[in-house]
């Protein structure tokens, strides 16, 4: 079937977020037939260039949401000129505005929601039916609906202290928010092309990315499939903190007018979705508190992919049977050195560790990039505080390669950077600590993935007998769920999405307690036995829930699911009843309906010919929306590559039902 | 008491609560197996006197491990069941060899606090600390609270152990989605200013909390995070405001053993209060949110999840952030009310422009006080300067653009003046002279274009939309194609028709009023030369007159609170520019006549030629702001006006039809030939006006994105155009470890 794949900031730009799961995702589904439609959000990101797109990709739109608006139509309609247009234009932007700047109560209250959607909705179909939107809304007609709507008795308190460049500012984003209710992705009712053509939206994140998916639902009845790893609104409120100490920083009314537009619109979007999947329970909370539906709310772990660990598994158990205790007394801890991840409470920890556990050594295994290694000021200090808790030696797999660098900077010329001022402590740390002690000998070890000790990633898990993770900020702990497939007992604190993922596998410590943390690890330190049981039953959990097969197969079936419970309305599917009037006729169409690649030969223009309101550009501008078809995936004229061997190129499609099925047959042991 | 012995002591009793099966589907909270202290009563003191053998940390250590294990009421007798009396003891007994001062002991240095815990700096290892503010007093009394509960030590602070510090919990560490270059250190890590207060971190014993009922952990981590958070407030507040720990240093009462709440003042009593202590730790935060789920989504990136809130009795992390936002007062939003001279084209910028842009002025607020005196203040400006070129480039660029600002426009009436100086000469022959003359012509225009171009160039960056560019001024850098102002082919016809009909226009009018073009006559050429150089010289101040309008109405936008007042501030702006420039028009008309032909030109010339001066002024400002398609209609209009003056006359030569030409002649006729353009001109500028009031006088013509104004060098995230597209920790990549 087809599937609509919606992204905003994301795939396939090779910048984005969440690009390698889309990738995986599309690679692993390969039986549906996606369509991309992107927006991109800064023009770094569009000059950053794409991924490489699998074979079932058939159709890539990539549209700005920065910059200036596309230019006007050069032969399409008059955009919103005509005096009934102007109308209809400002009754739904006061709907929105209204809704936008009122206070409301955002705990299920209808009534602005309600407006809200009106304003959205209205909008979009003016733009379908006239175009010249963007326009519209940067007029002097939206700015002065919006001062009346901020100055209205409901509105919110920043709004009514609202200045005329607060509120350019605020409609000038706002119209690059509502920039997919201009684009002509959305194709004709039962056309074969755009969103109308789409079996299901799948929108990568809430917010923008799903508004279009939102307005094919609204037209065409398509369902809409959100999934969220990390919550957009979320993401826009953090933003939008950390704009507030920018030098360039906009007021309050301006962050509060857009907070309260992306609030309703995450709302909205929760309301019509038919699913959404978070990507844990830490997201699920957000969803849950807009207005998410638990019926509709399904949580869908992140994949992981597990083979790299297999092997761990493997020697850990010959070394069991042999009767060698595995890990011994290791700690170890990976990850990207940052301040978040508390590694001073850890050594604290590890010192208390110690002294109950004299043989126990703490590795920690640096997974950042030997360029940012080598400038990163806390994992300096953490090697200076580890060279003062252990005057017993500190070894530094790192210390020479940093010493290297600062050694290859000076050579450049007399730059001081912080890198330097890094190095150089740290070579001064090492000297002070003692000098170099063995890594065989040292209770700590900092180690770096790459390095001598740790060729990968996989070697660093395999020399542990204790995982441990001290973050005070965490979001998915994708360290824990390695140390998880490599069947390691963890410590960890409680942060983020820790407990969940963790889920009494291993042990759960508050923040900010190294005390706690060091009683916890000598306690599994002195039970070979319970570390064994845990990391099993770790491991077991990760295989059950964190790889990726589970991740894709969950998706298959959600979009099974999704495509036979709501199956878009397409007329030529329905029928008419004695009274002429149109009922839909179930299984009239089904998911096979619709086979990737074209069977015969057409003489039908390709597809991005759809005429929209936006319409195409030519040359010169940028155009709103660039359709290409996919060089990997087949053209629009050529039959699929199993067509042409069974030597049938000229198939009809109704005579497929038999290939069909073989072919199912054949994809299904994947 | 386990019989302690070097190496592994024997392992603690079994915990229960393991689950070994993996739990399916999602799990809400999953069963955690949290360490609490109500394990280790006894093997904890065993191991605690385990490391008999054990290399001790520092020389120093011996003599606590020493001095506390003959001890009667040593960890043996007194196994306490209390975890926090357990607390209480590890603190004197972990005393290990104080880290040395890094980088980070100095908190008021500009580079951004990353983390915590600094260690003390220590002018003797080993030694006390003399107290160097009142706060420091307060470590004493509490630095002997647990003392009241094992072996005493040495002596009552033991004055010659270096103290290990733990790191300081309640600290607001830094958060990787915020930037630390962006984000001033007093957000990090809620510190102010000024030396650290280092005090080692006490965790008063307490039970369990009672607010915690559902609490199911032990209440070991709780109460030990608890009760050195209020600590923190304490070791935040302002040098200034050291109203917090002074009152306590002449209280030295501990109370330790009191089961506390879940947040204690720093003198130890529970407080009911527990909020307050994270209203002042996230005060920042808390000031600049517009909305309670800012504060949510602020805290939840610090670490603080629902267990965390539930010790302040909130059900989860959004209520809590709904009463800090509550409690806590915002910063004025209006602080950019009376600034009369604030940025222009800058929306109401936030209080960190502000601050360096109003260099002398005294801040009115309190978090714009503290935005001066932040960090990143100095440091904005330290990086734009580094990244700019050097001063004597900036200024010399600055002079240029500024010379090229007068003297481009200068260029027309310069040339204009040129070729009919070099038109006067006798000496010219025939064809040298046409030469000239169209030679003349086509450099006039172009240098029009070329004085004009800029200010088109500049409406084509401020809106986007009207002019049709994809272009985006982000990032300091320039993205897409830059706006093309590609030449204007109907106004120039029109223009063009325009001018020839000044120039030659009334000749040609009279003629066909008398009865045709001869051809045997020759036109004046040069009688009338004011009109073509007092146009050409109009240029300048036209161009002027057009960008003081611009920046003047700019200004304007950026302090007006209402549309309507902003259009009340820009009539008379625009009403000043016509009429200045009207009156510039006539002026240098009148000395163009004087020097080029010795006498004033006659009134009618002069309101021709002003009447198409202000028409093409007016045109010229709606162009500039966005509207040209108004712009080249109402030239246009012109155009045909004339056209169809001069067809009425010719038409009226054909039978039937000699009415047409009545209101033209009867024009001509009373005030001669040239009145006939002035009246059409007039109307046309009449018209265009009155839109021009209506249409410039709105906002959203004189709007300026907000990208814009950032220099080059300096980099600014895509926050405008968007939130930055960098992953947080909350974003799924599968490379990136959160």
């Amino acid at each position: 079937m087809r599937v609509a794949l919606l992204t905003e900031g994301g795939y396939p730009s090779a910048r984005g977020e969440s690009v390698l799961w889309c990738d995986r995702l599309l690679r692993g589904l390969d039986s549906h037939e996606f369509e991309l439609y992107a927006l991109t959000r800064s023009a770094r990101q569009e000059r950053a260039g794409w991924c490489d797109l699998p074979r079932n990709v058939a159709r890539v739109s990539v549209a700005p949401l920065w910059g200036g608006a596309p230019a006007a139509e050069p032969g399409g309609g008059r955009g919103l000129e005509g005096r009934r247009e102007r109308r209809l234009f400002e009754a739904h932007f006061g709907e929105l505005a209204a809704a936008v700047c009122a206070v409301g109560p955002d705990d299920g209250s209808t009534a602005l929601a309600d407006r809200f959607a009106s304003g959205l909705y209205g909008l979009a179909s003016l733009a379908r039916q006239h175009g010249g939107l963007p326009a519209a809304l940067r007029s002097e007609r939206a700015v002065r609906i919006l001062e009346s709507a901020c100055r209205a008795p409901g509105a919110l308190r920043s709004a009514q202290s609202a200045k005329v460049p607060d509120l350019l500012a605020v409609v000038d984003r706002l119209e690059r928010a509502l920039r997919p209710l201009s684009l002509d992705w959305y194709g004709e009712p039962d056309g074969d092309s755009g969103l109308a053509a789409a079996d299901l939206c799948h929108a990568v994140g809430g917010g923008t990315a799903a508004l279009a998916g939102l307005l094919a639902a609204r037209a065409y009845g398509t369902p809409l499939l959100v999934t969220e790893y990390g919550v957009r609104l979320r993401e826009h409120y953090l933003a939008s903190a950390a704009d507030a100490v920018a030098p360039s920083a906009a007021g309050a009314p301006v962050r509060a007018l857009l907070a309260s537009f992306q609030a309703r619109l995450a709302r909205e979007t929760y309301t019509r979705a038919q699913l959404i999947t978070p990507g844990n329970a830490h997201a699920r909370r957000w969803q849950e508190r807009f207005g998410a539906r638990r019926e509709r709310l399904r949580t869908v772990y992140p994949g992981m992919d597990a083979t790299p660990f297999a092997g761990v598994v493997e020697e850990t158990a010959d070394a069991a049977a042999r009767g060698a205790g595995g890990g011994g007394g290791t700690l170890v801890w990976v990850g990207r050195i940052a301040p978040a991840k508390d590694l001073v409470a850890l050594l604290h920890a590890f010192a208390e560790v110690r002294k109950a556990v004299p043989r126990a050594r703490l590795r920690i295994v640096d997974t950042s990039g030997a360029h940012e290694a080598a400038a990163n000021e806390y994992a300096a200090h953490c090697r200076e505080l580890a060279g003062q808790l252990f005057p017993g030696g500190v070894a530094d797999a790192r210390a020479g390669r940093t010493a290297d660098e600062a050694a290859h900077r000076t050579a450049d010329g007399p730059r001081t950077g912080a890198a330097e001022r890094a190095a150089e402590r740290a070579r001064t740390a090492a000297g002070r600590a003692g000098g170099q002690a063995r890594p065989e000998e040292a209770p700590v070890v900092f180690d770096a993935v790459g390095g001598p000790g740790v060729p990968t990633l996989a070697d660093a898990y395999a020399s542990a007998g204790v995982v441990v993770l001290s973050s005070l900020v965490e979001g998915f702990p994708v360290s824990l769920v390695e140390a998880m497939f490599c069947a390691r007992a963890t410590v960890s604190t409680d942060a983020g999405a820790v407990c969940e993922v963790i889920g009494g596998t291993g042990l759960v410590v508050p923040q900010r307690d190294p005390r706690a943390l060091a009683e916890a690890c000598v306690a599994l330190l002195r039970d070979p036995a319970r570390r064994a049981r845990l990391g099993a039953a770790a491991r077991a959990r990760a295989l059950e829930l964190f790889t990726a097969e589970q991740n894709i197969e969950a998706f298959r079936a959600i979009y099974l699911e999704l495509m036979s419970h709501c199956p878009v309305r397409r007329d030529t599917a329905d029928a008419t009843g004695e009274d002429g009037t149109r009922h839909p006729l179930p299984f009239a169409r089904p998911a096979e309906a619709h086979l990737p690649g074209r069977w015969a030969g057409t003489t039908r223009p390709p597809t991005g010919a759809s005429g929209g309101p936006a319409g195409h550009h030519a040359g010169g501008q940028r155009p709103p929306a660039r359709t290409e078809p996919q060089p990997g995936a087949p053209r629009p004229g050529t039959p699929p590559t199993w067509a042409r061997r069974t030597g049938r190129a000229d198939a009809v499609r109704g005579a497929a039902p038999p290939r069909v099925s073989a072919r199912h047959g054949k994809e299904d042991p994947k | 008491m386990t019989p302690h012995a070097p190496g592994f002591p024997p392992p603690p009793p079994p915990r229960s609560a393991e689950s070994a099966a993996p739990a399916s589907g999602p799990p809400v909270g999953g069963g955690t197996e949290d360490v609490g202290a109500a394990g280790p009563t006894g093997d904890a003191g065993g191991w605690r006197a385990g490391p008999e053998g054990a290399p001790a940390p520092a020389p120093d250590a011996g003599p606590h491990a020493d001095g506390e294990r003959p001890g009667g009421p040593g960890p043996a007798a007194s196994a306490p069941v209390n975890p926090g009396a357990w607390d209480a003891r590890s603190w004197v007994l972990l005393d290990g060899p104080e880290p040395e001062p890094g980088p980070f002991a100095a908190p008021a240095a500009p580079a951004p606090q990353p983390y915590g815990e600094p260690p003390r700096v220590h002018g003797v290892v080993g030694g006390r600390v003399p107290p160097r503010t009142a706060g420091d007093a307060t470590h004493v009394p509490v630095r002997t609270a647990p003392a009241a509960d094992g072996p005493p030590p040495a002596d009552a602070p033991t004055p010659d152990a270096p103290r290990v510090v733990w790191p300081e919990a309640g600290q607001a560490d830094d958060v990787a989605p915020l930037d630390a270059a962006r984000v001033p250190a007093v957000e990090q890590t809620g510190v102010t200013k000024g030396p650290r207060r280092d005090r080692p971190v006490v965790p008063v014993p307490s039970a369990a909390p009672p607010s915690v009922a559902a609490d199911p952990r032990p209440a070991d981590g709780p109460p030990a995070e608890d009760a050195v958070r209020p600590d923190a407030p304490g070791a935040h507040d302002e040098p200034h405001v050291p109203d917090d720990p002074a009152p306590d240093a002449p209280a030295p009462a501990p109370e330790p053993q009191a089961p506390d709440g879940s947040g204690r003042d720093p003198r130890g009593r529970v407080s009911a209060d527990p909020v307050r202590a994270l209203m002042r730790q996230y005060r920042e935060l808390c000031e600049r949110a517009v909305d309670p789920l800012e504060i949510a989504a602020g805290l939840e990136a610090r670490g603080v999840t629902d267990r965390t809130a539930a010790r302040f009795r909130h059900r989860d992390v959004f209520s809590l952030a709904e009463e800090l936002y509550a409690r806590v007062p915002h910063a004025e939003s209006t602080d950019g009310t009376d600034h009369p001279d604030g940025e222009g084209g800058g929306t109401s910028a936030g209080p960190a422009t502000r601050a360096r842009t109003r260099t002398g002025r005294a801040a009115r607020t309190r978090t714009a006080r503290r935005r001066t005196a932040a960090p990143s203040a100095p440091s904005v400006p330290a990086a734009r300067a580094a990244g700019r070129p050097p001063l004597r480039r900036r200024v010399a660029a600055a002079l240029r653009r500024a010379a090229l600002r007068v003297a481009v426009p200068l260029l027309p009436g310069v040339l204009c003046c040129a070729a009919f100086a070099a038109l006067a000469r006798p000496d010219l022959p025939g064809p040298a002279r046409q030469g000239v003359a169209v030679l003349g012509t086509v450099a006039v225009l172009a240098a029009l274009w070329w004085a004009v171009r800029p200010l088109l160039r500049d409406a084509a960056h401020a809106s986007p939309v009207r002019h049709g560019h994809a272009y985006a001024h982000e990032d300091g850098h320039v993205h897409g194609e830059p706006p093309r102002t590609p030449l204007p082919v109907v106004p120039a016809l029109a223009l063009c028709a325009l001018l020839g009909y000044a120039l030659r226009g009334d000749w040609l009018l009279a003629e066909l009023l008398a009865g045709g073009p001869h051809p045997g006559d020759a036109a004046p050429a040069g009688t009338r030369r004011s009109v073509p150089i007092a146009l050409a010289c109009a240029v300048a101040p036209a161009v002027w007159c057009a960008r003081w309008f611009a920046a003047r109405a700019r200004r304007r936008l950026a302090r007006s609170r209402t549309l309507a007042e902003f259009a009340s501030g820009v009539r008379p702006l625009l009403a000043v520019a016509v009429a200045v420039f009207a009156a510039l028009l006539l002026a240098v008309e009148c000395a163009a006549g004087l020097v080029a032909d010795g006498a004033l030109p006659p009134a009618g010339t002069q309101a021709a030629t002003a009447a198409l001066g202000v028409l093409l002024f007016v045109a010229l400002l709606l162009a500039v702001h966005g509207f040209a398609r108004a712009a080249v209609v109402g030239t246009g209009a012109a155009c045909a006006l004339e056209a169809l003056a001069l067809g009425a006359v010719l038409a009226a030569r054909l039978p039937g039809a000699e009415a047409l030409d009545v209101p033209v002649a009867r024009t001509a006729g009373e005030w001669g030939p040239s009145a006939v353009p002035a009246l059409l001109c007039a109307a046309v500028a009449l018209a265009l006006l009155a839109y021009a009031a209506r249409v410039l006088t709105g906002a959203s013509a004189h709007h300026v994105p907000a990208a814009h104004p950032v220099p080059r060098a300096h980099p600014v995230p895509a926050a405008p155009q968007g939130p930055p597209a960098h992953p947080t920790p909350f974003a799924y990549d599968g490379t990136a470890a959160p």
